[in-house]
């Protein structure tokens, strides 16, 4: 009930299909880039599964961010348009209304991930040259669970922003603020 | 780009945590476990898995703490 409750709000919404496609498009780039590579070049091999780890990896900065910015643009309206007032108005507790927002955090993480890999495994579709035996090992789920684990921070700073401001606006500028003063202090620390 | 198992990177940061973890969660047990097989070898005692479970354990950490605080929000302001 609260899934489908979820799920009929979200799919609405125009921002998670675009956000979706762009995240999509980031990472769609990377793999057509190997896909040419592979049939330019008959040492470079992209195939299943050895190119896992090169798969998860074109997500690993892009994915956490896509999932938090999509845990605000879904979340903070609800307060500025009262469909979560209404919700409880309703009849649904705040404690069922919170959970189904941990419920649309566990499918954006799902729906993100699994973006990652469809677009990465259909372009060793479509390379030539073929991989090892099996699809995919067990240190490759270990990828896929850090990865998931990197999106599970992002997308909980994101409801929580989302509850503090109640502004996608807000939440959206303090979020990409946040990554700003990081990525220069990331910088200055590294020394690149 | 080949993904390579890396115990001494260690950061919080956005860009390089998601990858450390999934590197380290994915690549970390078999290096450590070649590591061992050799420190066995010249009877040293063996290093342990410690430096990823913090990595997992400050991540999930994070998001509870996120999490928390924003049903402790949602419970007190009015929707």
């Amino acid at each position: 009930m609260l899934l489908r409750i979820e799920w009929l709000k979200a799919s609405r919404r125009r921002a998670l299909w675009v956000a979706l496609a762009a995240f999509a498009a980031f990472t769609a780039v990377p793999a057509i880039e190997r896909v040419r590579s592979a049939q330019g070049n008959p040492n470079a091999v992209h195939a299943l599964p050895e190119s896992w780890p090169d798969i998860l990896q074109s997500a690993t900065g892009l994915g956490p961010l896509f999932t938090g910015v999509l845990m605000i643009l879904l979340f903070a309206p609800e307060f500025a348009w009262r469909t979560a007032r209404q919700n409880v108005m309703d009849g649904l507790s705040r404690e069922r209304f919170y959970a189904g927002k941990v419920l649309l955090l566990a499918g954006l993480v799902g729906l993100v991930t699994a973006t990652t890999v469809l677009i990465g495994a259909g372009g060793t579709l479509l390379s030539p040259g073929g991989g090892g035996p099996s699809f995919i090992r067990p240190a490759d789920f270990s990828y896929m669970g850090g990865l998931a684990l990197g999106m599970l921070v992002f997308g909980s700073a994101g409801m929580m922003l989302s509850v503090h401001l109640r502004s996608s606006g807000s939440a959206l500028a303090i979020l990409l603020l946040y990554l700003f003063v990081e990525e220069a202090l990331a910088r200055l620390i590294t020394g690149t | 780009m080949k993904s390579t198992p890396c115990t001494t990177r260690r950061s919080s940061f956005r860009s390089t945590w998601s990858r450390n973890l999934g590197d380290d969660l994915a690549h970390y047990p078999a290096v450590l476990a070649e590591v061992n097989a050799e420190r066995a070898q010249r009877g040293l005692a063996p290093l342990s898995f410690s430096a990823v479970s913090l990595l997992v354990a400050a991540s999930l950490a994070y998001s509870v703490s996120f999490l928390g605080r924003a049903f402790l929000v949602m419970r007190r302001r009015d929707l």
